[in-house]
């Protein structure tokens, strides 16, 4: 088994490509699908809006694909908890301690509610 | 019509802006997150929020490209990452969610960020100038450094030999306090913070200059992460906002990767500090009239 930082570099090196190039795509077809995100963006740079949240079905394109490159930390660490464990056992205990606290976080559950 | 139009020119001018941003970023030794915000903040309306989470997803998703690289040749140390996450990640989501509610105070609470934001640019400015350490004498002689593996070796192709390094046990306990300073600035105004982590491994816990700013590159994107999900689920950002920022941003840090090879490092650098402390000024006169302390802005 190859080593964990090694392993961890892979994984998200690959996850991370993909994610980019998911949100060149979906921002093209968000722009595209829908130009009142482009008015919106006029209103932005006025400082009238600074909440954005899905509207139509097109909308979850860029959505989701924000959401995928935000998880590309979490999977890359979980993937390698099994080689950290073998490795390192009190740094693999701190990583299952940070997964916890993202996933808290992730759910929503550690969110302050405004 | 007219406002697709403009919001097409408004996406496409944000896009170039991050991607200049990008490119000088290396240049003058701070990541792009460090540039964006300040800059953006300063000198556009866009709510602080938006600006935030755009620079923070910046710092973040370069933390990982670093990382990709710096952890397979051992130049970052992975489990020291961790160990130092443990400090960042907490205090990056409180950071976040505490900045998400001081802008949601109004102009006051939005001046508050400005102002105070314009102080730390000084901060960063002052770090930046600090004498380090190129090869610190590896001193592993503490028991966490074996209770948490943290000796490290990797091939110098400067040097044509293999570097020992581990941190100092003493450095670490320090450190791990200042860490949490770190990770909760990132979070509150969505910045990247190797000009602070670079000093805490190089001057504090003895790591060697190189391996320092390595880790630094690769330390952010674990706490990062936890605190752009706090901007996420406010729905305190937007796509073409965030998009548009965070792949300028990315792909002009490669090409100023490779401009640092061939450019006139010390004339840029030097001119990018001067706009980091015009851009602190700006920020605290625009801060301080927001919040009411000054009847007129300056300028």
């Amino acid at each position: 088994m190859k080593p964990a930082d090694h392993m961890y570099a892979e994984v998200t090196r690959a996850l991370l490509y993909v994610a980019l190039v998911a949100l060149a795509t979906s921002l093209i077809i968000h722009a595209t699908l829908n130009p009142g995100a482009l008015e919106e963006l006029s209103k932005i740079i006025n400082g009238e809006l600074n909440i954005w949240a899905p509207q139509t079905l097109v909308d979850y394109v860029p959505l989701y694909a924000i959401y995928f490159i935000n998880l590309i930390v979490p999977i890359g660490l979980m993937y390698v908890l099994p080689p950290l464990f073998k490795e390192n056992k009190p740094v693999a205990i701190l990583t299952v301690i940070i997964l916890i606290l993202l996933a808290l976080t992730i759910s929503g559950i550690i969110v302050v509610k405004e | 019509m007219a406002d697709v139009i403009s919001g097409l020119l408004v996406l496409v001018g944000l896009f170039v802006l991050s991607f200049v941003i990008g490119i000088i970023a290396p240049l003058a030794g701070v990541g792009g997150g460090v540039l964006f915000t300040p800059i953006m903040l300063g000198f556009t309306s866009i709510h602080p929020d938006l600006v935030r989470s755009a620079g923070l997803a910046i710092a973040c998703y370069s933390s990982i490209m670093a990382g990709t690289v710096y952890f397979r040749q051992r130049i970052a140390p992975f489990r020291l990452i961790l160990l130092a996450s443990t400090a960042l990640l907490p205090a990056a989501i409180i950071g976040a969610q505490l900045g998400i509610y001081v802008a949601a105070l109004g102009t006051w609470g939005q001046g508050l960020i400005r102002a105070s934001l314009g102080i730390l640019l000084f901060l960063i400015v002052m770090l930046l100038s600090v004498k380090r350490v190129d090869w610190p004498t590896p001193r592993c002689n503490s028991r966490l450094i074996d209770v948490f593996g943290l000796r490290y070796v990797y091939h110098e192709k400067t040097l044509n030999r293999d570097v020992e390094y581990c941190p100092t046990g003493l450095g670490l306990a320090a450190g791990l306090p200042l860490l949490f300073l770190v990770g909760f600035s990132s979070g509150f105004f969505g910045l990247g913070a190797a000009w602070a982590l670079i000093p805490i491994y190089n001057l504090l816990m003895n790591l060697p200059l190189k391996v320092a700013a390595a880790s630094a590159s690769a330390s952010l994107a674990i706490a990062d992460t936890g605190a752009l999900w706090g901007y996420i689920l406010h729905e305190r950002f937007h796509p073409e906002l965030f998009i548009g920022a965070t792949l300028g941003v990315i792909i002009g840090a490669n090409l100023g990767a490779k401009l640092l090879l061939i450019a006139r490092v010390n004339f840029v650098r030097r001119l990018i500090l001067a706009i980091m402390i015009f851009n602190g000024i700006q920020l605290i006169n625009r801060g301080l009239f927001e919040m009411g302390i000054i009847p007129h802005r300056l300028f």
